[in-house]
């Protein structure tokens, strides 16, 4: 199975979304590629995760990483919980294309190193992530794998997404107007993408002074180290939810200063390595 | 006049020599490198763009079209809503460049734009990260 259906990883980086973890593990159960594992990585979330949050569970594989306190143990119970739940469901549910769910834990580092964390721990040839508050639609993974199948020399496919809206109250906020009146986003958003592992052996790991646009500077690193960024489905396969108080995200706050303030460091580094680009040239 | 940095929309983030302003409602970013930093610090601190035209013009050996050269930068400023007049600003004074950058002797006045990551930077700040991290601690189920 692995040469026509090589392992596929699908990566979750979770904190603190345990109401909306459930969602996201259940879209990838839901997929119909054959050969799949998931990795969630719990970064030092501080509410447990519920069992009667997860419906269908694979064979569950458990770990821990580092020095656990009482918080983390209660987490760690939640996790090893679910994963007995899940021996039994798994038979009541019948068959799955997932073999394998592998969760870990680990003191809060941040998204950047918890993305690390996913690709040290994953084993597939094939990475994907998940924002653990976003879901994949059915078919995603097999479409982006038949795309590999017939264009060999792509490294790095993305999909179309949307944007989706469970807080109705926020509907009035004019930044979330605008995200929902791009009905159809074109952007290469990371956690669409499926990639070969070689692109992460090239561009090295996430930066994890990053407090955010961790996944934008990637990107970035990925083109300068060579890998093509215009291999994009024409289909919408993510659906990206817009929730709670990150709304709140306003240009007066430490948030937004911490954030801008990332991406400016990304900007700058591109700007220079452009520029030594065409001066090598 | 005296103008002021157009904070509802714009971050601006000065270190190792060059600006880099994101517009946070379009996803433009531009840049602006060496002299033409310190002359946009003079203007987003509140000084009065006639105050600073004289201290351009009294730089020794320095273009002779200096004067219109700031005035094209100052209307680009405007023009793309970087800056926007201060309402209440008051000229806080002389102006005194850096002299280590005047000896640099580039007088180049210049902002790049680039919309090449436009929908990455308009698309990320929403969702990711609150005030307290990469991922609010929120809706405790």
């Amino acid at each position: 199975m692995a040469d026509d259906f090589p392992l596929i990883s699908v990566m979750i980086p979770t904190y603190n979304h345990a109401q909306f973890l459930k969602e996201a593990v259940d879209s990838v159960l839901a997929q119909d590629y054959p050969n799949i594992e998931i990795i969630i990585v719990d970064d030092g979330s501080t509410t447990s995760l519920k069992l009667d949050t997860f419906t269908a569970l694979p064979p569950v594989e458990m770990y821990a990483d580092c020095n656990c306190n009482a918080e983390a143990e209660s987490t760690l119970q939640a996790h090893h919980a679910y994963n007995e739940e899940g021996s039994d469901s798994i038979n009541a549910r019948g068959a799955t294309t997932v073999t394998l769910v592998r969760t870990f834990y680990q003191e809060h580092r941040g998204i950047a190193a918890t993305r690390n964390v996913c690709l040290e721990k994953a084993s597939g040839e094939w990475l994907a992530f998940l924002d653990s508050d976003d879901v994949y639609l059915p078919g995603k993974l097999s479409a982006q794998a038949e795309y590999f199948r017939n264009h060999p020399e792509c490294e790095i496919v993305f999909t179309r997404y949307k944007n989706f809206l469970t807080n109705e109250e926020l509907k009035s906020a004019k930044r979330v107007q605008h995200e929902l009146n791009m009905e159809l986003w074109k952007t290469n958003h990371l956690p669409t993408a499926l990639i070969k592992r070689e692109v992460f052996r090239r561009s090295g790991h996430f930066m994890e002074k990053l407090e955010r646009g961790e996944d934008t500077e990637m990107l970035f690193r990925m083109e300068i180290f060579g890998t093509r960024l215009n291999n994009c489905l024409d289909e919408v396969y993510y659906h990206r939810r817009i929730h709670g108080e990150n709304i709140t995200l306003q240009h007066d706050t430490e948030g937004f200063v911490i954030g801008y303030k990332s991406y400016a460091e990304i900007l700058r580094r591109r700007l220079l390595s452009n520029a030594e680009k065409t001066k090598a040239s | 006049m005296v103008y002021k940095l157009n904070e509802e929309r714009m971050f601006c983030d000065i270190t190792d020599g060059i600006a880099i302003i994101i517009d946070s409602e379009t996803g433009i970013y531009y840049s602006i490198s060496a002299f033409g930093i310190m002359v946009f610090e003079k203007i987003i601190d509140g000084y009065s763009d006639t105050n600073i035209a004289i201290a351009l013009v009294n730089i020794p050996n320095i273009p002779s079209d200096i004067e219109d050269k700031f005035k094209q930068f100052t209307n680009e400023l405007l023009g793309e809503e970087i800056i926007i007049k201060a309402k209440d600003g008051e000229n806080i004074g002389e102006v005194i460049l850096d002299a280590t950058v005047i000896a640099e002797g580039d007088f180049e006045l210049k902002i790049s734009s680039y919309s090449d990551v436009q929908e990455m930077l308009i698309a990320d700040p929403i969702h990711d990260v609150g005030p307290e991290g990469w991922s609010p601690t929120l809706m405790e189920a």
